[in-house]
C-alpha cells in the first residue's frame, strides 16, 4: 500500500539475525526492516541512549531475553541450587526498570516472555511447587514482569510460550545453539515474526472493527430457505450443530471486545431474521448485529452499503463466507477487506476466528465494551429520525449532552486511542503514542480537550478530541478528531465553540485550521469548507475572528468538568 | 536414481528455509552447482547452521532416518561435502545407505 516499513531493533541476548532476515522478508502487512542489535548486549544498549544501535530510531523494539541470562539467581535455580525468590524478583525489577529507562528510544517496545527449552524437565512433579521448582518460579517471574510492563505506556508483553507451543519438538535444537547461539528453531521464530506484526498493527490502531458473515453454512448449518428454520443444523446433541453454536459464540464474544458484526446473506430477509430471533439455538439475535443486508444483490454492493450504514471503512472489515466464490468477489472487489481463506469443515470454524490476530488490541475502554449496545441505541435513533421531521426537529429530540473535560488519567487510553485511530473526521490525522501526547502536552501553549456525547438513547462515549496550540495572537486548531459515530450532530459545531472561546479567554485574535487532506478524510474537509470559518486561499485553511463568539449549537447542552 | 533426487529435494527444502531469512539480492539458487561454502560459497557462519540444522530435518523427514551433518570434518572441508549443493545431495543419499548406484 506505499506504507513505509517499519523500523524494528531488536536486542537479545542469543543470535537474533536469523529472526531480522525472516522479519524483514515476511510478506505481511506492516513492512517491516529489522536491525539485529549486536549479540548478548541487551542490558548495556539499554543503558546507553548513544549505543550505535539507536542511531535506526527505531519505529518498536524487540527485547528478547533468556530468562537465566537476565537473573542470575535464577541461573543458579535451574541448577537446582536453593535461592529466594525475593532475590530473583528483585532481578526482575532492575530489568523492568532498564526497559522503563529506555522507553523514549522507540514508539512502541515488544518485550518477550520468558522460557526455558521443553527438554529441560527440571525437578519433574516438583517443578511447579512453590519456593522448589523453576517453572513454578518462571511463572512468578512472567507475572512479575507483567506487572511492572504494564505500568509503561507503549510497552507490550508478548507470549513466547505461544510460539513455543506452535513449534512442537522444533521449538529448541540444542546443535543451534552450540553452534550458532541460537536459542529457538526456525518455528519459533516465523510465530514470533507473525505476534510481532500483529502487534504493531494492534499498537498503531490497525484492529479490524467489523465482523460480516454469511448465514447458511456460516452461521448455521443449512440452507434456511431450502430446509426451513425447523432443520438447519445449529446446536443440540449434533457435533455439526455444536460447532455453528460455538462459531457463533465465538463472534459473540468479539462483541464483548468492542468488534461489530454484520450480515451479508442472500436470503428473504423475513426468513432468515424469523430463524435470528426465534430459533431457540441461536446464540447471536438480532441485537447482537449492527446491522445487515439480507436480499439477492450481490455481496460486494450489499457489504459496501452496510460498512457506508456504519460509518466505517473498508480496512475496518472482515469478512467471512463458506462460499469461496462469494469470498473472491468480495475480495477482489475490496482489496482493503479481509477476506480469510475460510476451512470448509464447520468444525473448524471456531477455532479459526479465535486464531485471527486482527482483532488484537493495545487498550481496552469502556467504549469498546459497550459498541454493540452503542450501535443498537443508533438503529434506534435513525428509526426516530425516519419518523421526524426535519434535522433540527430530530436534533432537538435526541435531547443530546456533551461534556468537555480536560486530559486525566480516567481518559488518557481512550484519548490516545481515539486520535489513533479516527480517519474520517480528523484535520490533521497526527498519530501520537501516550508519551508523545504527554510531552506535547506539557508545553504551556498547547491544551486538549475531550469530549464525551450522550443522548436519551445513551453514552455514545468520549468521541471527540479537540487541541490547540495558542502564540501570541493566533489560536491554531492542532487536533479535531470526532468519531464517525457521532458525526452530523453538531459536536463538530460545539467544538469549534469551544476552539474559539479558549482563543477570546487567551486574548488570541484569531483561530485558524490547517487540514491536512489524506485518502480519508474528506468529511474533514467538507465539514469545514461549509463551516462558518472563513476560508484563507492562501494557506488554503480556515479561520475565525475572535471578535465575534462562534454560534453555540441550540440542539446541544454542553457541562465542563 | 529416486533417491538422488529425493536427497535433492531435500537439500532445496533446506535450502527454502534458509532464503526465507536471506535478503532478496543473497538468496540460494536451487541449482546443483550452487556453491555453498569455500570459495565462492554463499553461506557465512550463521546461514550455514542454520542450513545444516534444517537440512537434517528435511533429511530425517524425506528418509526416516536421521544422519549427522553437523561434523566438524564435514563442515570444515570447503572443497568437502558442503562444496556444492550436488555433492552434498550425494552425500546424503550414500550416507542414508540407499544409494542404488546408478
Amino acid at each position: 500500500m506505499g506504507e513505509a516499513a517499519r523500523k524494528v531493533v531488536v536486542l537479545a541476548d542469543f543470535t537474533v539475525d536469523n529472526l531480522a532476515g525472516l522479519l524483514s522478508n515476511d510478506a505481511g502487512t506492516p513492512a517491516v526492516k529489522a536491525t539485529a542489535g549486536p549479540f548478548d548486549q541487551v542490558v548495556p544498549a539499554l543503558l546507553d541512549k548513544d549505543a550505535p544501535i539507536w542511531s535506526v530510531k527505531p519505529d518498536a523494539v524487540l527485547i528478547w531475553t533468556r530468562p537465566e541470562r537476565v537473573s542470575e539467581s535464577f541461573a543458579r535455580l535451574i541448577e537446582f541450587e536453593s535461592v529466594e525468590a525475593g532475590q530473583i524478583l528483585a532481578e526482575v525489577d532492575q530489568f523492568a526498570s532498564l526497559i522503563e529507562g529506555a522507553v523514549s528510544r522507540g514508539r512502541f517496545f515488544f518485550v518477550a516472555s520468558w522460557v526455558i527449552p521443553g527438554h529441560q524437565r527440571g525437578r519433574g512433579l516438583l517443578d511447579r511447587r512453590p519456593e522448589v521448582g523453576a517453572a513454578h518460579m518462571l511463572d512468578r517471574m512472567n507475572t512479575r514482569l507483567a506487572e511492572r510492563l504494564a505500568a509503561i505506556p507503549n510497552v507490550y508483553l508478548l507470549d513466547t510460550s505461544r510460539w513455543v507451543q506452535a513449534a512442537g519438538k522444533r521449538a529448541f535444537n540444542p546443535k543451534l545453539w552450540y553452534l550458532g547461539k541460537v536459542a529457538f528453531g526456525d518455528e519459533v521464530l516465523d510465530a514470533a515474526v507473525a505476534d510481532v506484526k500483529a502487534a504493531l498493527v494492534a499498537a498503531e490502531g490497525g484492529t479490524r472493527k467489523l465482523v460480516v458473515v454469511d448465514l447458511d453454512d456460516t452461521l448455521w448449518g443449512g440452507i434456511i430457505g431450502d430446509v426451513g428454520a425447523d432443520h438447519i443444523r445449529l446446536g443440540g446433541h449434533d457435533p455439526i450443530g455444536e460447532a455453528y453454536a460455538d462459531f457463533q459464540r465465538s463472534l459473540k464474544a468479539l462483541t464483548n471486545r468492542g468488534i461489530l458484526l454484520g450480515i451479508v446473506s442472500k436470503n428473504e430477509e423475513a426468513t432468515a431474521l424469523e430463524a435470528i430471533r426465534n430459533h431457540p439455538e441461536m446464540v447471536l439475535r438480532a441485537d447482537s448485529f449492527a446491522g445487515w443486508r439480507i436480499n439477492w444483490s450481490d455481496k460486494a454492493k450489499n457489504l459496501a452499503e452496510l460498512v457506508e450504514e456504519l460509518n466505517l471503512g473498508l480496512q475496518s472489515v472482515v469478512f467471512i463466507d463458506d462460499n469461496p466464490v462469494e469470498r473472491d468477489r468480495v475480495r477482489g472487489t475490496f482489496p482493503e477487506v479481509l477476506v480469510p481463506e475460510w476451512p470448509s469443515d464447520p468444525m473448524l470454524y471456531a477455532a479459526t476466528l479465535r486464531s485471527m490476530t486482527c482483532f488484537d488490541t493495545a487498550t481496552v475502554s469502556a467504549e469498546d465494551l459497550s459498541r454493540a449496545g452503542m450501535y443498537a441505541a443508533e438503529r434506534k435513533r435513525r428509526d426516530l429520525q425516519g419518523r421526524v421531521g426535519s434535522v433540527e426537529d430530530w436534533l432537538q429530540s435526541l435531547a443530546m449532552r456533551v461534556t468537555i473535560e480536560p486530559p486525566n488519567e480516567a481518559n488518557r487510553e481512550r484519548t490516545v486511542q481515539l486520535l489513533n485511530k479516527t480517519n474520517q473526521m480528523n484535520l490533521s490525522t497526527r498519530r501520537l503514542s501516550e508519551s508523545e501526547l504527554a510531552a506535547w502536552l506539557e508545553d504551556p501553549r498547547h491544551s486538549l480537550w475531550t469530549f464525551r456525547v450522550a443522548d436519551k438513547y445513551g453514552d455514545s462515549g468520549l468521541t471527540g478530541i479537540l487541541s490547540c496550540a495558542t502564540e501570541g495572537s493566533t489560536t491554531q486548531i492542532v487536533d479535531f478528531v470526532l468519531s464517525c459515530r457521532v458525526m452530523g450532530r453538531r459536536v463538530e459545531e460545539t467544538m469549534l465553540h469551544a476552539a474559539v472561546e479558549h482563543a477570546r479567554e487567551h486574548g488570541a485574535t484569531r483561530v485558524i485550521a490547517q487540514p491536512i487532506p489524506t485518502a480519508k478524510n474528506k468529511p474533514c474537509l467538507e465539514f469545514f469548507e461549509n463551516s462558518s470559518f472563513e476560508r484563507d486561499e492562501e494557506s488554503g485553511g480556515y479561520r475565525w475572528d475572535t471578535a465575534q463568539p462562534f454560534p453555540f449549537p441550540e440542539t446541544i447542552t454542553v457541562v465542563r468538568t | 536414481m529416486a533417491e538422488q533426487a529425493k536427497a535433492l529435494q531435500a537439500v532445496y527444502r533446506a535450502i527454502e528455509r534458509v532464503n526465507r531469512q536471506r535478503s532478496s539480492d543473497r538468496q540460494l539458487a536451487r541449482d546443483p552447482s550452487t556453491r555453498l561454502t569455500g570459495p565462492g560459497g554463499q553461506l557465512d557462519s550463521l546461514g550455514l547452521v542454520t542450513f545444516v540444522v534444517a537440512l537434517e530435518q528435511e533429511v530425517e523427514e524425506a528418509f526416516g532416518e536421521s544422519i549427522t551433518l553437523t561434523d566438524d570434518r564435514l563442515l570444515s572441508d570447503d572443497d568437502g561435502v558442503f562444496a556444492t549443493v550436488a555433492s552434498l545431495a550425494a552425500y546424503i543419499e550414500r550416507a542414508s545407505g540407499r544409494s542404488d548406484g546408478g
